[in-house]
C-alpha cells in the first residue's frame, strides 16, 4: 500500500469515528421539553419513607409489617399527626423542623412578619445582605440605599462586603424585610438557623398542617412514634381507624391465641363460621 | 370460617367437639356454631385466623369493644415503632436530652 493510500485510510477512520461520537453524544442530550419543569419539585414525603424492613421483629412473616409500614407512610395519617405538632416543647418541635429542607423552610419564612424577616435580615451575614442586594433591580437598589442615605451607588459598589451590609443596617425594618425577601432558599433557611429557640419556634409555628405533614415524612419512625404516644386514646383511636381492611386484619393475627379465641366466642350467633 | 380450613385443620379444630366432619356438614349455621364453641381455644383462633381478612375485621369489631382494640393496635404500633427506633438515632431523643 502507498504511503499516500495509508494516509487517506487514516484520515476516512478518524473522520468517521469523530462522526460517530458526536451524533452519539447529542443523542444523550435532552430536549427543553425533557427537563421542563424539574425545576423546584418537592419531594413530598419521600424521604426517609418507613420500610418493611424497618418494622419488621426476627422470626416474623415481614407480610404482616408491610401494613405498618404502609399505614406509617400514608399521608392522611401524617397529616393527622402533623396536627399533633403544637403539642411537643419548642426543642422537639425544632427537632422535627431541622429536618426541612431549605426550600420547606423558606416556604415557612415567607409566612413570617415584616419584624421577624427584618430580624432574619439582621441575622444575615454580610456576604448573604450583599448578595441580597445585588439581586435587585438597578432601580429599586437606588431606591433603598436612597433610604439607607447611600446618593452615590457608584461608590457603595466599591465599597467592601461589610461597608456595605453596614450601610444597609440603616434601612428601616420594613425595608430589611423587602430585601430578605430576595434571599433564595439556603441564605432563608441559615437566617433561620441562627435564630434562638423562640423565635424559631414561633416562626415554624406558622407552618400549615401539609407543611408539618411534609417535615414529618422526613422523620425516622422513632420520631413518629413519639408524636403517636402522646396522642390522647380518641386521637389515637381516630388515627388507627384510617387503617386498611387488611392492616386490621394483620393487626388481629397478631394477637394471642386466648384473645382470638375470646373474640371468636364473643363474636356468637353462628352467623360467621 | 370453617369452610376455608383444610381436611387435616378440620379434623383438628372439631377434634375436641365429638363430631366428624361428616355429621358437621349436616349441622345447621346455629349448631355449627354450638359445635365449634366447643373446640380448644387454639381450634377457634385458627377459625378466625383463616377467615379473609373483610370477615377477620367484621368480627373483630362486632366482637371488640373499642377500647380493647385500641390497646391491641398500640401494643402492636408502638412495639413496632420501638424497635424501629432502637435502630435509628432520633432528634427528638437529642432534644429531650437537651431539654
Amino acid at each position: 500500500m502507498s504511503r499516500k493510500s495509508t494516509t487517506l485510510l487514516i484520515t476516512t477512520s478518524v473522520v468517521i469515528i469523530a462522526a460517530v461520537a458526536f451524533f452519539t453524544s447529542n443523542r444523550n442530550n435532552p430536549t427543553n421539553d425533557e427537563v421542563a419543569g424539574a425545576i423546584g419539585t418537592v419531594d413530598k414525603y419521600r424521604s426517609e419513607q418507613i420500610t418493611p424492613g424497618d418494622v419488621t421483629i426476627p422470626g416474623q412473616t415481614p407480610a404482616g409489617d408491610d401494613v405498618f409500614a404502609t399505614w406509617l407512610n400514608d399521608t392522611a395519617t401524617l397529616e393527622e399527626l402533623a396536627g399533633f405538632m403544637g403539642r411537643l416543647s419548642p426543642q422537639e418541635r425544632l427537632a422535627f423542623f431541622d429536618r426541612a429542607t431549605p426550600e420547606m423552610a423558606a416556604m415557612i419564612v415567607e409566612r413570617a412578619t415584616v419584624t421577624e424577616k427584618a430580624s432574619l435580615f439582621n441575622r444575615s451575614t454580610p456576604e448573604e445582605r450583599a448578595t441580597m442586594i445585588s439581586r435587585l433591580t438597578p432601580s429599586e437598589r437606588a431606591e433603598f440605599l436612597g433610604k439607607a442615605n447611600v446618593t452615590d451607588v457608584a461608590a457603595f459598589e466599591k465599597m467592601s462586603v461589610t461597608e456595605r451590609a453596614a450601610a444597609l443596617d440603616r434601612l428601616i425594618p420594613s425595608e430589611k424585610a423587602s430585601i430578605f425577601e430576595r434571599a433564595i432558599p439556603t441564605e432563608k433557611a441559615a437566617a433561620l438557623g441562627r435564630c434562638g429557640v423562640s423565635e424559631r419556634a414561633t416562626i415554624l409555628d406558622r407552618a400549615t398542617v401539609a407543611e408539618r405533614a411534609q417535615v414529618l415524612g422526613r422523620a425516622t419512625v422513632g420520631e413518629r412514634a413519639s408524636l403517636y404516644e402522646r396522642c390522647t386514646p380518641a386521637e389515637k383511636a381516630a388515627v388507627a381507624e384510617r387503617m386498611s381492611i387488611e392492616g386490621k386484619a394483620a393487626l388481629l393475627d397478631r394477637a394471642a391465641v386466648a384473645e382470638k379465641s375470646a373474640i371468636f366466642d364473643r363474636a356468637g350467633e353462628g352467623h360467621d363460621v | 370460617m370453617y369452610d376455608n380450613l383444610t381436611i387435616n385443620e378440620k379434623t383438628a379444630v372439631l377434634e375436641k367437639t365429638n363430631i366428624t366432619i361428616e355429621s358437621f356438614a349436616k349441622l345447621s349455621v346455629d349448631e355449627r356454631a354450638t359445635a365449634l364453641g366447643r373446640s380448644t381455644p387454639e381450634g377457634r383462633a385458627q377459625l378466625l385466623d383463616r377467615a379473609p381478612a373483610q370477615e377477620k375485621v367484621a368480627i373483630f369489631e362486632r366482637a371488640t369493644p373499642a377500647a380493647e382494640r385500641l390497646q391491641m393496635f398500640d401494643r402492636a404500633l408502638v412495639e413496632r415503632m420501638n424497635i424501629a427506633n432502637e435502630k435509628s438515632t432520633p432528634a427528638m431523643e437529642k432534644a429531650s436530652a437537651t431539654n
